[in-house]
């Protein structure tokens, strides 16, 4: 290294060499702190609102009402989808879960923004394309709306939420995503490892 | 650092669960609301000094409300006209309201107020239109009997579920 | 008991929507904060490289419990105005074990995938399209799938109620099991770390 100061200042820039200075992204935090500020999250939306966080949810409305948008006809007839349109709503604060879900991309931004982690780019192992990257993620995601759905829930909404709550269906959903995840992954290595 | 860091984390997790044994319970024992089933036995035993006070408005109280209700709308009811002496059910359309209203009662010093968990909703699912499912177990098959008796106190129509039901509302739960 | 605000009324529904995107806001910056945004440090969890998504859920978990737990029990929350998902014990075994299967094939969940997004992920932008799809899916299979969908439900069913165990032993052995089990996985890590 030359003679220039090395500087890691709070957004991560690395001043390397004199006037030229590298973005760095910033290392992630401890991810026990960090996960106690999801936690502190999710307790302000069981005190604030009297519910939990969730995802799977919002992805949930938007499909039916697109569905009852693009063709309400077909909407009515699915006893699924019709609910979305229904005025009597199971559950009053579905919308809420899509203001959510605005704010978690919004969140995200944020920090990645700050951290110099934002990146136009595809996660993927070495040993895979991005054309096969792509395929699995939309099997997988697929596969995750079917699982989501069944459940009640995903990872936020179910584990996360009911896990605080000591409820047994969101505990064993929880025990067997991890199970199937553990069971699928010799398979699906190539795409990581 | 980040040794000593996660360390404080997880001696304060364990501090405070160790308190949380010896504590016990986070619940206090009084309840806040009262559900389908105990309130529909509580006016079949034709109990005295029950007050029922649906908060819907005029319209959704004359197309149906639950026996013996008075109809005064959330947004004029005034507890202190009331007796605390007396115990108090609210109900609206499901329980968003009701929950609002029996804190409001409970915060002016009403000991048994109550809100009808689920609303009308749940009383029109569980007490009028009850419905037993097709692969209910024998347990339920037996019950199911008091709960049709108790259904058709109150002029409703309880259903066994076969081939011929009618479609059923998706009720959506969870996230 | 004041809490939940909501549910007694301190606020109207324009409001919640507000908190919507203010709780939203924090909840993506603190995933992306432990890079939960990033799906090969996800999966990392299933090849043992990379245990953050246990710390992080099982931290989370406990953080939130240990405050339900003391919030009410001092009077601040009344917990039992908290909505609790009903439990179907077959979906909910089927559904985790199927999404597990889908979380290590596509790297991410429903709200990581939203922080991948943001944070220019451009596989998480199609593993979302695949989320549609499914929820679509399963939305047309559900008149076949319907009766297994509302099979074996237990209601509103807590552990303490379950076992008719004291709530606040349970807090403890949960408290204790996630500890043991972070300890482990840091020896998990810095093992592979070695390899």
């Amino acid at each position: 290294m030359d003679t220039a100061t090395k500087k890691i200042s709070f957004l991560g820039t690395k001043q390397i060499g004199k006037g030229k200075s590298i973005s760095a992204p910033q290392p992630y935090w401890n991810p026990y702190v960090a996960g106690v500020g999801l936690g502190l999250v999710l307790l302000a939306a069981f005190v604030i609102m009297g519910r939990g966080l969730g995802a799977s949810g919002a992805f949930s409305t938007v499909v039916s009402t697109g569905v009852n948008a693009i063709a309400p006809s077909f909407g009515e007839k699915n006893e699924f989808f019709s609910t979305y349109s229904d005025q009597v709503s199971a559950n009053p604060l579905k919308d809420w879960y899509v203001i959510e879900v605005i704010g978690i991309l919004i969140g995200g931004f944020i920090s990645g923004f700050l951290a110099h982690r934002f990146k136009k780019t595809v996660d993927k192992g070495p040993n895979i394309s991005v054309r096969g990257r792509f395929t699995y993620a939309f099997i997988g995601g697929a596969i995750m709306g079917i699982g989501a759905k069944l459940a009640r829930g995903c990872t936020s909404g179910q584990a996360l939420t009911g896990g605080a709550q000591l409820n047994v269906g969101s505990w064993l959903f929880m025990i067997f995503i991890f199970i199937g995840g553990y069971a699928a992954a010799y398979f699906v290595r190539r795409q990581w490892i | 650092m980040k040794l000593t860091q996660n360390k404080i984390l997880a001696g304060s997790a364990i501090i405070l669960s160790v308190f949380a044994v010896i504590a016990g319970s986070p619940f206090s024992s009084k309840k806040s609301y009262i559900n389908p089933e105990q309130f529909a036995d509580t006016l079949i035993s034709k109990k005295q000094n029950l007050t029922v006070v649906d908060l819907r408005d005029k319209k959704d109280y004359n197309d149906y409300h639950i026996p013996s209700a008075i109809n005064v709308n959330a947004t004029r009811i005034d507890p202190s006209t009331f007796d605390q002496k007396n115990m108090i059910v609210l109900y609206s359309g499901r329980d968003n309201i009701s929950k609002t209203i029996q804190y409001k009662f409970e915060k002016e010093g009403f000991k048994k107020a109550y809100f009808l968990n689920g609303g009308i909703d749940d009383w029109m699912n569980k007490i009028i239109f009850p419905v037993l499912l097709k692969n209910s177990s024998e347990a339920e098959k037996k019950n199911f009997e008091n709960i049709e008796r108790r259904s058709m106190y109150f002029g409703g129509q309880p259903e066994r579920e076969d081939e011929n039901s009618v479609k059923k509302i998706y009720r959506r739960e969870g996230c | 008991m004041s809490a939940p605000f909501f549910i007694h009324g301190f606020f109207g529904d324009g409001t919640s929507l507000l908190i919507a995107v203010i709780i939203g806001i924090f909840f993506g910056f603190f995933l992306e904060r432990g890079g939960l945004g990033n799906a090969t440090k996800l999966v990392g969890q299933f090849y043992f490289y990379d245990m953050t998504v246990f710390k992080m859920m099982f931290t989370a978990i406990i953080t939130a419990m240990l405050g339900l737990f003391w919030l009410s029990y001092f009077g601040f929350l009344d917990l039992s105005l908290v909505y609790l998902i009903p439990t179907y014990i077959l979906p909910q075994i089927v559904g985790g074990f199927i999404f597990g299967i889908g979380f290590v094939m596509g790297g991410l969940c429903p709200g990581t995938s939203c922080v991948a997004l943001t944070t220019g992920r451009i596989d998480s932008f199609i593993l979302i399209l695949g989320m549609i799809f499914g929820v679509f899916v399963f939305g047309e299979a559900f008149p076949l799938i319907r009766n297994f969908y509302y099979s074996t439900p237990m209601g509103n069913a807590t552990f303490p109620r379950l076992l008719n165990a004291s709530y606040g032993t349970l807090v403890f052995v949960v408290v204790i099991i996630a500890i043991v089990g972070f300890v482990g996985v840091e020896k998990i890590e810095k093992k592979f770390a070695n390899k």
